[in-house]
């Protein structure tokens, strides 16, 4: 059985299309999905309730993710940033080996991510 | 009295023409010749007189001189009227007298000969002195000779000073309708970086509020830390420097470019000279551009995200095949792979090495050592680079599912270089090939795979590609004009 299985998992991720498709994908895994939030502030109440792990863009309507995920690390939750290329530069010194999928990404590399990332989380 | 008188006249003695015996021609010849001798005797004193008036040169010794040879001269003269007188009358005691003077003057005027000799010696002989005149004429024309010419080079000095006063004006002039109005300063500073001179000062300066200060005087501790240390740099290693700051000023941070020359001042001291141009403007558009682009990737990228999902959501609910989404995804994702080589540099061209590495990415982690890649530095052009790296994804997904890599032997060598076409333009030419794979099994491959390697990509890039099913493994060659990579 998958690591993934009943896991309740945030999702933040602005384009509508795009997150209708991870939440597409997190069913298949067998997870339930808290969202998805099409910005930081909507997401904020979420993510301070029952959840197992989060799937962040980096980059929501202008607005970096990473003062959120930084709350959810230290609540110790796995977490897998979604960017294009050019955020990369964003991305800070803290979160450089978190694992990531870059836009556009299929279903398999968004399941090996969350995996890694529940796996980090374990050891 | 009378024994002096007589003495004098030589009372008892016979006269001399007694001696004579009176005879007439003796007497005759006696008394014409001292005749003669005295006057000439008494003449030449005034000769000499005359002369010594004249010559007002003369110094006191030639003077002193003068005046004994006339008395010498005027004495003998003396002793020869005496020689008549005795003819007749016996005044030998007179006579005696006479001489007795005489030879004392001579004697004098004999003495004082030696001490004056010497310098009537160097006294210069008329033909010494024409001699003397002569040079003297010819030193005074080479002289105006040369004073001529010193006069010729003082005008022709003044013509050249005038010219090159005009060209240092029309330079001046030039200089300052380059600068005024401009946001570049020119600046000279001395040792201890005290200006010493500027034109055009920015930052809402005037000349007098810099001259005689310094950096830290006029701007805030640490722009004025930083240039100063460039500036000492540039004197310590006498090199040009060149640096960037910035000044923070009420209506926002002011941006300068400094370049910094080691000179030798006006005085002669050393210094520098220093040009400033205020670059807020250009670097206020360089950030926009900046966030331009960086919104510009983030909106390409998902956009292709936002594809890839219509596209996986339209599918959902239909009869379409896995392989049908996974083939699209990829190739998706192998568009994307390519535009992050265009972003590493500001899509202006991409470094083919980049475009490949980032489409074999996962082979190149699954199977270290079994894929070579080859080639010089090339610098492709945005649409080159898609579709490169379309082709090179097609490639690398057989690759790893029929070809080479798909077994646990074989490996890829892939290829790059400029060369000449056949027509003689500078062309790319990449090649893949694939050796120990399993058996090729021409055909029976995808459609569009094909399609992109053998028609879309060298299509589109105006070139030529074989496509070739060796035993032992795949062949793809692209040649494409430089022109169109």
């Amino acid at each position: 059985m998958s690591v993934l299985q009943g896991k309740t998992i945030l999702v933040v991720e602005d384009e509508l299309p795009v997150a209708m498709g991870i939440e597409d994908a997190l069913a298949d895994f067998g997870c339930r999905v808290a969202g998805p939030f099409p910005t930081v502030d909507e997401a904020r109440t979420a993510a301070a309730g029952t959840i197992d792990g989060a799937i962040l863009d980096v980059n929501v309507r202008g607005e970096l993710v990473f003062p959120l995920a930084e709350q959810l690390r230290a609540r110790g939750l796995p977490i897998v940033l979604c960017s294009g290329y050019a955020e990369i530069g964003v991305i800070p010194d803290t979160f450089a080996g978190a694992p990531r999928v870059s836009k556009p990404y299929t279903d398999a590399d968004l399941r090996n991510a969350l995996e890694a990332a529940f796996q980090r989380q374990a050891a | 009295m009378g024994g002096l008188f007589n003495w004098l006249l030589g009372a008892g003695f016979a006269p001399h023409g007694f001696c004579l015996l009176w005879r007439p021609e003796l007497m005759a010849a006696h008394v014409g010749s001292d005749a003669v001798i005295a006057l000439a005797y008494f003449a030449i004193p005034f000769g000499i007189y005359w002369f010594v008036r004249r010559r007002t040169d003369l110094d006191a010794a030639h003077r002193r001189l003068a005046v004994m040879f006339a008395a010498f001269i005027g004495a003998c003269g003396l002793t020869h009227v005496m020689g008549i007188v005795t003819l007749w009358e016996p005044a030998y005691g007179l006579q005696a007298i006479i001489k007795v003077w005489t030879a004392a003057v001579s004697l004098l005027t004999a003495l004082a000969l030696p001490s004056i000799l010497p310098q009537l010696v160097k006294l210069p002989s008329p033909r010494a002195l024409q001699e003397a005149n002569a040079r003297l004429q010819a030193e005074i024309k080479a002289h105006r000779h040369t004073l001529r010419e010193l006069e010729v080079a003082r005008v022709g000095l003044s013509q050249k000073v005038a010219e090159q006063t005009r060209d240092l004006n029309l330079e001046k002039a030039r200089f300052e309708t380059a600068l005024d109005g401009s946001n570049i300063t020119v600046f000279e500073q001395d040792e201890s970086l005290v200006y010493t001179w500027v034109f055009n000062p920015l930052m809402g300066l005037g000349v007098e509020d810099m001259l005689g200060r310094s950096e830290v005087d006029i701007m805030p501790a640490e722009p004025a830390s930083h240039i100063q240390a460039v500036k000492r740099e540039a004197l310590a290693a006498g090199l040009r420097q060149r640096t960037e700051f910035s000044v923070e000023r009420p209506s926002g941070t002011l941006w300068f470019d400094l370049k910094v020359e080691p000179t030798t001042l006006r005085d002669g001291r050393r210094g520098v000279r220093c040009v400033s141009a205020d670059i807020t403007a250009q670097k206020a558009h360089q950030a926009h551009l900046e966030v331009i682009l960086r919104e510009l990737n983030h909106r390409s990228k998902n956009l292709l995200a936002m594809v890839q999902s219509i596209v996986h959501q339209t599918a959902r609910g239909m009869d379409v095949p896995t392989s049908f989404m996974t083939r699209v995804s990829e190739r998706l994702r192998a568009l994307a792979q390519a535009h992050d080589a265009l972003v590493a540099r500001n899509w202006e061209a991409a470094d083919l090495r980049d475009v490949i590495e980032g489409q074999l990415r996962h082979v190149l982690d699954l199977a270290p050592g079994r894929v070579v890649l080859c080639g010089e530095h090339i610098e492709i052009a945005p649409d080159a680079a898609h579709y490169v790296g379309l082709a090179v994804h097609e490639l690398g997904s057989n690759a790893s599912k029929y070809g080479a890599l798909s077994g646990a032997a074989g490996r890829v060598e892939i290829g790059w270089g400029v060369a000449p076409d056949a027509s003689g333009h500078p062309a790319l030419k990449l090649s893949w090939r694939e050796r120990d794979g399993p058996k090729v099994v021409a055909g029976g491959r995808e459609g569009f795979g094909r399609t992109i390697l053998e028609k879309l990509v060298p299509k589109a890039m105006r070139g030529r590609s074989q496509l070739t099913f060796a035993p032992d493994g795949v062949a793809w060659t692209l040649e494409a004009p430089l022109s169109a990579a």
